[in-house]
């Protein structure tokens, strides 16, 4: 009996190309189209759940490290901006409080 | 009554299709599935590796496409045909996962290619050395048989596929070079054996 052939780079391309695909049924194309009848297609009224899968069917999900560090940032930014905001008011906050207290009696 | 027929021309592309799809033309259906069957059909088949669970991939992609006809738009940066192969593949890996590796090479289905003049000893060969092509084609990671199934067979351009597996081009040529590697690795190592 022969022996198989050590492969070498030449022999994989070889055997690659040999790999073959049997044809697809000849009704194929007929099943496909009696299939399609069969479901029908779904009420062209806006589905919520349908329309939020088709618009992150696409979307690649964001690495939590990624969405983290942005949370991160942005709620800085916006206690930053606010921060101020908050202590100047009509009312004293905590902090103007305990700066009074410990002030000299006039 | 008599049915409407609509008169579909079937030189018009497959964004002209797709709008009559989506207008529930299902005359404009026949024609992309007619069009483009045999060539998603080979696609599923280098992945599932049977002819009954690629036609069924295929079915189930046409009938997603048919319920759903905005999935694609024009506006898209991918061809119809890239984004539906992308479809296509992503149903092979799902269904791929759910079976388990033994199911998997049950399921393979060697094919034979030999010429009539063939002795039996070299179909045996053939078919021995076929078995192993199979086998380790489908023990690769899904990522470099995905660049070989589509750069070597289907022949994409290594950009179309890259489109349709969302990495840069370096990054499918790399992959299809450790597919190939890979390939010859493991044939070099059953057979050393």
């Amino acid at each position: 009996m022969k022996q198989i052939e050590f492969p070498n780079n030449r022999m994989v391309e070889g055997l690659l190309r040999q790999r073959s695909v049997p044809p697809a049924s000849v009704n194929l194309t007929t099943r496909i189209m009696e299939r399609t009848l069969r479901v029908g297609r779904p009420s062209s009224a806006i589905n919520v759940v349908q329309w939020l899968q088709e618009l992150l069917a696409d979307s690649i999900p964001l690495r939590p490290a990624y969405v983290f560090a942005t949370v991160l940032i942005v709620g800085f930014a916006i206690g930053f901006t606010l921060a101020p905001a908050l202590i100047v008011g009509d009312q004293p906050s905590s902090s103007q409080i305990v700066l009074a207290d410990d002030g000299e009696m006039p | 009554m008599q049915p409407r027929r609509v008169e579909i021309d079937n030189s018009e592309t497959d964004p002209e299709l797709l709008a009559r799809i989506q207008a529930g033309e299902r005359a404009a259906f026949r024609v992309l599935v007619d069009r483009h069957n045999y060539q998603f059909y080979r696609v599923a088949y280098r992945f599932m590796n049977h002819q009954t669970e690629a036609e069924d991939v295929l079915q189930d992609a046409f009938v997603k496409l048919w319920e759903r006809p905005n999935m694609w738009q024009p506006g898209y940066n991918s061809s119809f045909t890239t984004w539906f192969c992308r479809v296509i593949i992503n149903l092979c890996l799902d269904r791929r996962k759910r079976r388990s590796p033994l199911a998997l090479a049950k399921t393979m289905e060697m094919t034979e290619f030999m010429d009539d003049h063939a002795t039996h000893e070299e179909i045996m060969i053939q078919r021995e050395r076929e078995t192993f092509l199979e086998s380790h084609i489908a023990a690769l990671p899904d990522r470099q048989r995905t660049a070989l199934n589509l750069c070597f067979y289907e022949g994409f351009s290594n950009q179309q596929a890259a489109e349709i597996m969302r990495l840069n081009v370096k990054a499918v040529q790399s992959l299809l070079m450790r597919a190939k590697t890979n390939l010859k690795m493991q044939l070099q190592k059953t057979m050393g054996e």
